[in-house]
């Protein structure tokens, strides 16, 4: 019993310990953002800049062949409203990683 | 006769102590890493050596030091447990090694507040654990090695 006292007290402390500096989960706030087709091409520059992304209005993305930047889900820190209209921050990383298709 | 009674029992006392310590540490990080789960495969991901392997690790590795940490609780296993604890600590050393060298700004995957210490911090912390492994490994041979020689 003493042989073992010792490591079932550290195991009790160990997690008690962990429990107690365990992270609190805060709840997230996201938005969703378009790319938006119509004023801007698909490519990996525009794609990786924040004025490229429109608030996001539908519920699935475009069919197009190739459309393959479609919607982003953005943390609501890195969001503003602008006249009411909800934008990513400038500035914001995004990064993008272009379909070459092989030839 | 006495001396040697005396002997035993800074043996008993430094093995038991050693075992303490990693069992502590080991089942604090285990323990840490499962209630952060997400946050420790999220972390795993962002490592160029790791990533290819994220849940695989995310899962094992919590599962060892649980593992390891009951061999230690155990007597008859102690010595299984300090020599598994000795390599999983020199594992994690080298990992640690890497990061510096390759992936200094990534946050440590370690459970809890050990994640708060700096990389240098963090190799510190493994040499000790090491070297308390390694001496909890010695002294608990020492014990056995007594036990066997006591006369019937």
């Amino acid at each position: 019993m003493k042989k073992i006292i010792s490591g079932v007290f550290a195991a009790v402390l160990a997690i008690g310990f962990s429990a107690f500096t365990a992270p609190v989960k805060k709840a997230t706030l996201n938005y969703y953002f378009e790319f938006d087709y119509t004023a801007y091409s698909p490519t990996k520059a525009n794609v990786e800049g924040s004025a490229a992304w429109k608030i996001s209005t539908s519920t699935s993305c475009p069919n197009a062949a190739d459309e393959k930047a479609c919607k982003i889900e953005v943390d609501a820190a890195k969001t503003h409203l602008e006249s009411g209209v909800r934008k990513i921050n400038p500035g914001t990383n995004i990064v993008a990683t272009e379909f070459l298709p092989n030839n | 006769m006495y001396q040697k009674v005396l002997h035993m029992k800074r043996t008993f006392f430094i093995s038991n102590i050693a075992s303490a310590l990693l069992i502590f540490l080991l089942l604090y990080t285990a323990c840490s890493k499962i209630l952060d789960y997400e946050n420790f495969k999220d972390v795993l991901g962002k490592s160029s050596l790791l990533k290819t392997h994220v849940v695989l690790i995310s899962v094992t590795v919590p599962v060892t030091e649980i593992t390891i940490s009951l061999l230690l609780m155990v007597p008859k296993f102690r010595s299984i447990g300090f020599l598994a604890a000795i390599m999983l600590l020199c594992a994690f050393s080298l990992y640690i090694l890497y990061m510096i060298m390759y992936n200094p700004s990534l946050p440590c995957t370690c459970g809890g507040v050990v994640a708060k210490l700096s990389w240098s911090g963090h190799i510190i912390l493994n040499i000790a654990f090491i070297v308390i492994a390694v001496t909890g490994l010695y002294t608990n041979r020492q014990l056995r090695k007594g036990h066997q020689r006591t006369p019937v």
